[in-house]
């Protein structure tokens, strides 16, 4: 098993005229690497811990840094869902076992989408 | 896949092209890598062994006129770099392992050997991105583009905010030159300087960017150099607005889906709200890097720790000398040694490193100063004011 450690990583080429730091996409894109889940997996809707790590098999314990950026992913993935449920505006949604349902309903009975059914596949 | 290493004190940079990334590892890993050990492990320094970028402003020729240009372009500086001598250039950055080159000017493209240029950085093994004004993109020279790594517009609004920002009506160009570029390459992005004036547009610049399918957006923070200094009261971001950059770009990021840059000028803009210093280490979120990773060069040779920094750094031939011993790099690289209050007892001091120097140097007259466009720095000088005003 590898020993060595990488120190630090710096993504992205910079065109301009000073030095550069990215957000965003970009950001997620360091913390995949971070987390070592392969490039452009992407990670689906199910956004919760217990799924991405199951689905990357990352490890159930991780080190402080692994553990702030684990958590900052699986935020922006929720605000990400979140928006286009509010955009869609859907009947039904399927979700996966593992998906906060908790915030969905809250969303739901806020108004801020609209849906008539929700149907979970899988139990936990 | 190309990979490129190169050894450094605390054990060396490894380079990937595809995605493109710095990884900076320890002597370990390097040895895990393939790698033998290096006489450079037996010695501490304080900063690396060479630029990992180098921005080079091939020429101060440009047609556009922009009223904030940072390096007051417009006419040809009397004796600039010939082709050889850039090629030179290059030769000697390759040998110092440089992995980056940024072009720029002026308009690089102004000169008719720009993409001669580019493809001799590739070569050498260096990865050459640009950044342009549009002005000279044609169909034809936006499929030669696909040398570069990255190609960057230069743009801070949509229509009336482009005149607003840049004093002329330069939108159509950088337009029409953003969706050409956009057809041959997959890294296409735009520079934005973020102004007082321009602040409130940048979710339309995102939507605009979105909507092209760009790459990125680079947002750069007003800096007072060259015609930019007359304007720079004016314009520069107020204390709330640097307050509500991180969120912004975060929420428009998510929202979407694309990449979107700060500068190093912006980072006490960032650090305002807490993220934890270990992770923006590990993801290179660092503030003022001149003379650490960093280096510019003007279109005459001169060489500088940045390319917004004034000062004698020397002259690109004996970049190999200047860089490990010209007091201008070693003055940037060692400002955390002497750093003032409230740096010194700032959590974020080791990767802020006081802010833009090259702000300081002209709204307080004083390089070494804290950053007076940082937020912290800004309540620790109102509060000492109210604590004067007390006393008195």
């Amino acid at each position: 098993m590898s020993k060595g450690k990488i120190i630090r990583i710096q993504l992205e080429y910079n065109p301009n005229s000073s030095s550069s730091t990215s957000f965003g996409a970009g950001l997620e894109m360091v913390l995949y690497l971070l987390l070592a889940v392969p490039a452009g997996a992407g990670i689906g809707y199910a956004a919760t811990r217990p799924a991405i790590q199951a689905q990357y098999k990352i490890p159930a314990k991780l080190n402080q840094e692994k553990e702030m950026a684990l958590n900052f992913l699986i935020e922006n993935k929720r605000k990400e869902y979140y928006q286009e449920l509010k955009k869609a505006k859907p009947k039904q949604i399927t979700v996966k076992s593992g998906t906060d349902l908790k915030d969905i309903i809250k969303m739901v009975k806020s108004g801020q989408i609209t849906v008539t059914n929700i149907t979970v596949t899988e139990k936990k | 896949m190309k990979v490129k290493t190169r050894y450094e004190s605390f054990g060396g940079i490894i380079c990937w092209e595809e995605p493109p990334a710095l990884f900076y590892v320890d002597k370990q890993f390097m040895r895990e890598f393939g790698y033998k050990d290096s006489l450079l492990w037996r010695k501490r320094t304080n900063y690396l062994s060479a630029p990992t970028e180098i921005h080079f402003s091939i020429t101060n020729d440009c047609p556009m006129h922009c009223q904030h240009c940072y390096v007051d372009s417009g006419e040809k500086l009397k004796r600039e770099l010939t082709t050889n001598e850039i090629k030179k250039a290059i030769s000697i950055l390759s040998s110092m392992q440089v992995f980056h080159i940024a072009l720029g000017g002026g308009e690089p493209f102004a000169r008719k050997d720009c993409l001669e240029i580019a493809h001799y950085c590739r070569e050498k093994g260096l990865v050459p991105n640009i950044t342009t004004n549009g002005y000279y993109i044609t169909e034809k020279l936006a499929k030669e583009c696909r040398v570069f790594g990255q190609i960057n517009v230069s743009m801070d609004g949509i229509g009336e905010y482009y005149k607003l920002s840049r004093g002329h009506n330069g939108f159509p160009i950088a337009d029409k030159a953003l969706r050409l570029l956009t057809k041959y390459n997959p890294r296409v992005g735009i520079n934005c300087v973020v102004s007082r004036d321009n602040f409130e547009h940048i979710p339309k610049l995102v939507e605009y960017a979105k909507k092209l399918n760009l790459h990125s957006i680079l947002f750069l923070r007003y800096k007072p150099t060259g015609r930019a200094k007359e304007l720079y009261q004016k314009r520069h971001i107020t204390k709330e607005q640097g307050i509500k950059l991180l969120p912004l770009i975060i929420q428009l990021a998510i929202q979407n889906s694309i990449r979107l840059y700060i500068d190093c000028s912006f980072t006490p803009m960032l650090y305002y709200h807490k993220i934890h210093p270990k992770i923006l280490d590990y993801i290179s979120t660092h503030g003022c890097v001149a003379g650490d990773s960093l280096a510019g060069t003007l279109a005459d040779g001169r060489i500088n720790a940045c390319s917004f920094a004034q000062g004698d750094g020397g002259f690109i031939f004996s970049i190999k000398k200047e860089w490990h011993s010209n007091p201008h790099f070693i003055r940037f690289r060692n400002w955390i040694k002497s750093a003032p209050e409230p740096c010194k007892s700032c959590d974020y001091l080791k990767l802020c490193r006081g802010g833009c120097h090259v702000v300081s140097e002209y709204v307080l007259g004083d390089f070494n100063a804290p950053d007076p466009g940082c937020p912290w720095v800004q309540e620790y000088n109102q509060k000492s004011e109210r604590r004067q005003y007390v006393k008195g």
